[in-house]
């Protein structure tokens, strides 16, 4: 007993002489992330509608979101849009999902935790180029030029509206911290 | 009665339990007790005293979770100059050598241990004494266990950020990362007590030898005015313009003191020769979680390039990744209506386990922390400049019920043999 007390003595004092050394550490990268965008211009008003998230889970909702979109239908009473929400996507109304410079319309998440944006903006905001570059900013990914634009959108019409229907794939990010 | 003795069991056992008691003696000594208490108690006065110009960790490291202390003889002439009135030029040289404070808590721990195999014998008069010292035992034990194995760190998560990993709030490592794989970073990390022994730092674990010129273990960060300028200026991601300056550790004395920011002067060296090929200034300053990812202080990421590979590198509190992650879902500073008056702080956070296929969502609340994996995260603080970002403050201690169990023993113990004494001395006063 007394020999067991003094080797757990003796690990316990090796324990304490350790030093630190030199760490190899291997991080796995975030999922990409990746947004798909549809730009409605309208006559007063250009709106938004955005799908965020990982990769693998816009993936899973592309479809849904596609179905949202072609649900909607404007007007110019009051709400000034309506749409079927699909099932399972539930309206998150917490202060961060109400959006900061730009107020959002509505904010949805799916059951894969992507994001939904409904935005409505100024008829001023309607241009391709810019809006597809910032949010090419926002998953990581450089700006491009008009000319590579093509392979990245499609026509889609939107409650009788002609819209560009945008696919934004982005490349790993490490938090703001690092 | 000699007679009746139950010789031949003694004769087997007694020759070796002697021969270790004998061994034991010297160790069991009271003098020596009494000595290492004496010393123990120095110990803690100049470690206090040590205060007056280091920061408080920093003496905790050096005087008490060491073996060995050199303590520098100065520290008696400003106790001298502060209570006596000695004149401050009066400065005593040099250094006293003393053992650190796991050196006398081990001693103290074999002598208390020597005792009871020497002298102490397991009777009921006895087993108060006994708790006692199986709880004073279990205290140094717990002692020892936090110093080495607890983790008081710091996580910051932005908004609709997932995070994976911890920062410790007390000791730094400069990170070399590899960020070209697009699946996983690698990222080689040099420990604080490495860059503070200064010098050639090589070896096969890192991608390129690191030479540290200088370590500074605080370097504050001064804003320069337009005009202003400095032998080194570094401007941040808003243009904002700032130069470092050297200066001494926060002492442990003062209350209202900053952390302390970290620096060196490296220069990465290609493996095995003297070719540089980067030569800066890290610091704390330029880890975005230090300042609170407040704008003006984010600098870009530093870096070399090696062959046809851009590294990245950065001084960074030491990092320890976790097998799970945290999202921040919304972080609340509520007030009082009408006041700026604080009413409560809160983070809602996703909480993914990949081990478990855990996924849930915690809300992280002031006295209403998350314990999960052995840690406990706190709400700590938040990013001041957007209030959208939170910090936690998170703890591991594998020994930190043992203060709890230890103290409990000791009372109970001293209940217990105060209470035999109390006993006995009403049982002899009875009679008369």
């Amino acid at each position: 007993m007394m020999v067991r007390g003094w080797i757990f003595g003796l690990v316990f004092l090796a324990l304490g002489c350790q030093e630190e050394g030199i760490r190899v550490l291997r991080v796995p990268k975030p999922a990409p992330k990746r947004t798909l965008a549809i730009i409605v211009p309208r006559s007063d008003a250009t709106w938004f509608l955005k799908l965020n998230g990982p990769g693998d889970a816009v993936a899973a909702d592309a479809a849904t979101f596609r179905e949202f979109g072609t649900s909607i239908q404007f007007s110019d009473g009051d709400p000034p849009m309506r749409y079927t929400t699909p099932k399972d996507w539930r309206i998150d109304d917490s202060p961060a999902a109400k959006g900061g410079m730009f107020p959002r319309f509505v904010t949805f998440r799916t059951t894969n935790d992507s994001e939904v944006i409904v935005t409505k903006l100024g008829p001023e905001a309607g241009a391709v180029l810019p809006n597809v570059n910032r949010w090419r900013g926002e998953v990581n990914l450089n700006p491009i030029a008009e000319s590579e634009l093509p392979p990245l959108i499609e026509p889609i019409e939107i409650g009788g509206t002609k819209a560009t229907f945008v696919d934004v794939n982005g490349t790993p990010k490490a938090p703001e911290g690092r | 009665m000699s007679a009746v003795l139950p010789a031949m069991p003694a004769a087997r056992t007694r020759p070796a339990t002697h021969s270790m008691k004998q061994w034991l003696r010297p160790l069991a000594s009271l003098r020596l007790t009494v000595t290492l208490l004496g010393m123990s108690i120095f110990l803690v006065f100049v470690g206090t005293l040590a205060q007056i110009d280091g920061g408080i960790w920093t003496i905790v490291s050096q005087y008490f979770r060491s073996w060995f202390v050199l303590v520098p003889l100065k520290l008696f002439s400003q106790l001298g100059q502060i209570f006596l009135g000695l004149p401050e030029t009066w400065n005593l040289p040099g250094y006293l050598p003393f053992p650190g404070g796991w050196t006398l808590g081990a001693m103290l721990m074999l002598n208390l241990v020597s005792a009871h195999a020497v002298r102490f014998r397991m009777t009921w008069k006895r087993s108060g004494v006994m708790i006692l010292h199986a709880g004073l035992i279990i205290l140094m034990l717990g002692e020892f266990i936090t110093g080495l194995f607890q983790i008081e760190a710091r996580m910051l998560i932005g908004p609709g950020e997932t995070v994976s990993f911890v920062e410790d709030s007390r000791s730094v490592e400069l990170a070399i990362i590899d960020r070209s794989d697009p699946k996983e970073g690698v990222e080689y990390t040099i420990p604080e007590s490495m860059l503070k022994r200064q010098g050639k730092i090589t070896s096969p674990d890192l991608p390129v030898d690191v030479e540290v010129a200088e370590y500074m273990p605080n370097a504050r960060l001064s804003p320069l005015g337009k005009t202003e300028t400095a032998e080194e200026v570094y401007t941040s991601k808003v243009g904002a313009r700032f130069a470092f300056q050297k200066t001494a550790e926060a002492p442990g004395v003062d209350t209202s003191a900053q952390s302390d920011a970290p620096a060196a002067r490296v220069k990465f060296l290609r493996k095995g020769t003297d070719e540089v090929l980067g030569s800066k200034l890290v610091s704390l300053y330029f880890s975005p979680n230090f300042t609170r990812r407040l704008p003006a202080y984010q600098f870009p990421m530093q870096e070399f390039r090696l062959g046809d590979k851009t590294w990245h590198f950065e001084l960074r509190g030491q990092r320890e990744y976790l097998p799970f992650s945290l999202k921040l879902n919304e972080f609340r500073f509520d007030r009082y209506p009408g006041t700026s008056t604080p009413r409560n702080y809160s983070s809602k956070v996703t909480l993914t386990d990949p081990r478990t296929n855990a996924r849930r969502e915690v809300l992280i609340r002031m006295n209403e922390p998350l314990a999960y994996d052995g840690s406990t995260y706190y709400q700590a603080d938040f990013t001041r400049h957007d209030e959208r970002g939170t910090v936690l403050q998170v703890t591991r201690n594998p020994g930190v019920w043992l203060p709890y169990i230890s103290c409990s023993m000791i009372v109970l113990g001293m209940l217990l043999h105060f209470g035999q004494l109390l006993i006995q001395f009403l049982g002899r006063r009875v009679p008369t």
